[in-house]
């Protein structure tokens, strides 16, 4: 699969908030003043990214990327106006309960199995979750499979 | 993140230690160990106390009052080289009373937000006198961890970043973090003081300068490093491995460092002093990681199972391979390869087991250690393997 991309610089401004999983973009401006007094001032960018996937279609999402207090660097990517996958890496986890919105109680009840103490690993019907870590050093990705964009491997969420 | 500290406040319960005396525990209030001269105590890998852990560690850990002979002895802790610190889950206690770390000025007990990658672990902070084969770590800082099913007392804030460990989903009554570095600082984690329901984020009045510490470092002797042994593991199998952790490094006739060894030296700045790991052109830090029940890597040649993609199941064994170097690039680098099959199955030992990492972030876990003696020397040691943290090892059957 040949890849494109393209990298567009659509948006350079201050922004103290995520956006929540399944949300419609706007849902960042709710979420900034939720979150402003618990979230120091991020930078965010909107990338466009395209990808080729040899089949004369054109993928297109955005991915923002957020600076998070606490060393954390969030990842949200949108499409059709909505938020169908986050990732993000940092010291700790971010704020789950807003990262993941209504998903948030589904992520909690679906227990992991066998992966042992670093993994989280949620694999439910609307949401798949990844988690792992050590301390100081965490990583995670979650998405919606529902909303991914047809022909995202997942896969290119860890990358 | 001090910021975020300073801002969240949740209803909780406090933490009643006198209340969690109804779990499983391994034994009575006993007398003190006598002090000894052994410095080996037993590793037992595999599927823990419950038989629900794979490629799990665990140690035999006695925890006391400080300065009496009230103590309780604890089996299957989890021996844990990527953290820091002696935790035991709440129901795990009998009735022994640890007194608890106090903020200054409040004279309210302290409670720590741990986060690990499964979740996090809400603990109160207490002292204890930590025996381990015949070493003594006196009055050190222990915790003692809400592992209720009922968590409505975690504030918001430790409880908005993960699932809740269960330590027993891994066949464990808790943890012991040894890594090198020994000591976490306070502000990494989220404390608070909890009173009548509800807790309060603090960031000062603290009296300890470590609430997480690896008791080890804390010995009267033998404190300046580990040696972990494991025997090979060639298959798949429900049979627990036995090894053994040796403590001090060059201090007793039975912990050398042999002139054979392959070692490298881990960040000092670093939280838990990582090394460099190089794969497929990528460089990122990492350690061997016996709280890792897998290998973790990131390799885009090998086939993932679905539904999730997390698994790699090769059509035939594989081998993935890697360079360890220091974090300074000084010495000789170590090329290290791992054999991954594609599992049919869980087993208590799984040598050849690979999870799917982010690219550029990964761990040597626990199959890692097996056919292995892993030498781990503690910041501030100095070694033939340099200056520490150093990670080397021997492949010893």
């Amino acid at each position: 699969m040949k890849q494109v991309l393209l990298i567009l610089m659509v948006a350079f401004a201050p922004l103290s908030a995520y956006a929540t999983l399944g949300e419609s973009t706007p849902s960042i401006e709710s979420d900034n003043k939720a979150l402003a007094s618990s979230i120091s001032t991020v930078t965010t960018k909107m990338i466009s990214q395209e990808v080729d996937t040899g089949k004369n279609k054109s993928l297109k999402y955005q991915v923002s990327i957020i600076k998070a207090t606490g060393n954390i660097t969030i990842k949200e990517y949108v499409s059709d106006g909505k938020v169908f996958a986050v990732s993000w890496a940092g010291m700790r986890n971010p704020d789950l309960k807003q990262l993941f919105g209504k998903y948030f109680p589904e992520f909690k009840t679906t227990k992991t199995a066998g992966l042992g103490l670093r993994n989280t690993q949620v694999s439910a019907k609307n949401l798949m979750v990844n988690i792992y870590g050590v301390t100081g050093d965490f990583h995670g990705v979650a998405y919606i499979p529902s909303l991914l964009p047809a022909g995202l491997n997942p896969q290119d969420l860890l990358k | 993140m001090k910021k975020l500290l300073q801002l969240l406040m949740a209803l909780t319960t406090v933490l009643n230690l006198s209340s969690c005396n109804s779990g499983t525990s391994s034994s009575s209030p006993a007398p003190a160990p006598t002090p000894s001269v052994s410095n080996v105590t037993t590793i037992v890998a595999g599927s823990g106390y419950n038989g629900r852990g794979i490629n799990t560690p665990y140690i035999t850990v006695t925890v006391c009052v400080p300065n009496t002979t009230s103590c309780q002895t604890l089996d299957h802790i989890l021996m844990d080289t990527g953290s820091v610190g002696l935790k035991i889950d709440a129901s795990q206690m009998n009735s022994l009373d640890l007194p608890a770390i106090t903020q200054t000025g409040s004279g309210l007990p302290i409670s720590v937000c741990n986060l690990y990658g499964s979740g996090y672990a809400f603990a109160t902070a207490n002292y204890a006198d930590v025996y381990i084969a015949g070493e003594k770590a006196g009055n050190i800082p222990v915790q003692i961890i809400n592992d209720s099913a009922d968590q409505s007392g975690v504030p918001a804030s430790c409880s908005s970043e993960g699932q809740q460990v269960v330590f027993s989903d891994v066949g464990a009554r808790g943890i012991i973090g040894i890594n090198p570095i020994i000591n976490v600082a306070n502000n990494l984690n989220f404390n608070y003081v909890c009173s009548n329901g509800s807790c309060i984020p603090i960031t000062e009045g603290i009296p300890v300068p470590y609430l997480n510490v690896n008791p080890v470092g804390y010995f009267a002797s033998d404190n300046n490093g580990q040696i972990i042994s494991l025997p090979a593991a060639t298959a798949n199998s429900n049979t627990n491995l036995t090894g053994t952790l040796t403590f001090g490094l060059n201090t007793e006739s039975n912990n050398l460092i042999p002139g054979n060894i392959s070692s490298v030296l881990g960040d000092p700045n670093n939280f838990i002093g990582k090394f460099t790991v190089t794969t497929e052109g990528v460089a990122y830090d990492s350690m061997f990681d016996s709280g890792t029940n897998h290998w973790l890597f990131y390799d885009a040649t090998i086939p993932t199972c679905p539904p999730d993609n997390l698994v790699y199941c090769p059509p035939t064994a594989t081998q993935w391979q890697s360079v360890a170097s220091s974090y300074d690039g000084s010495g000789t680098p170590i090329a290290i390869s791992a054999g991954i099959l594609s599992p049919t199955g869980y087993s208590s030992i799984m040598p050849f087991w690979g999870i799917q990492s982010s690219q550029g972030s990964g761990l040597y876990g626990l199959p890692f250690y097996y056919g292995k003696t892993v030498y781990l020397g503690f910041i501030g040691s100095q070694t033939s393997m340099g200056a520490g943290p150093t990670w080397g090892f021997t492949n010893s059957n």
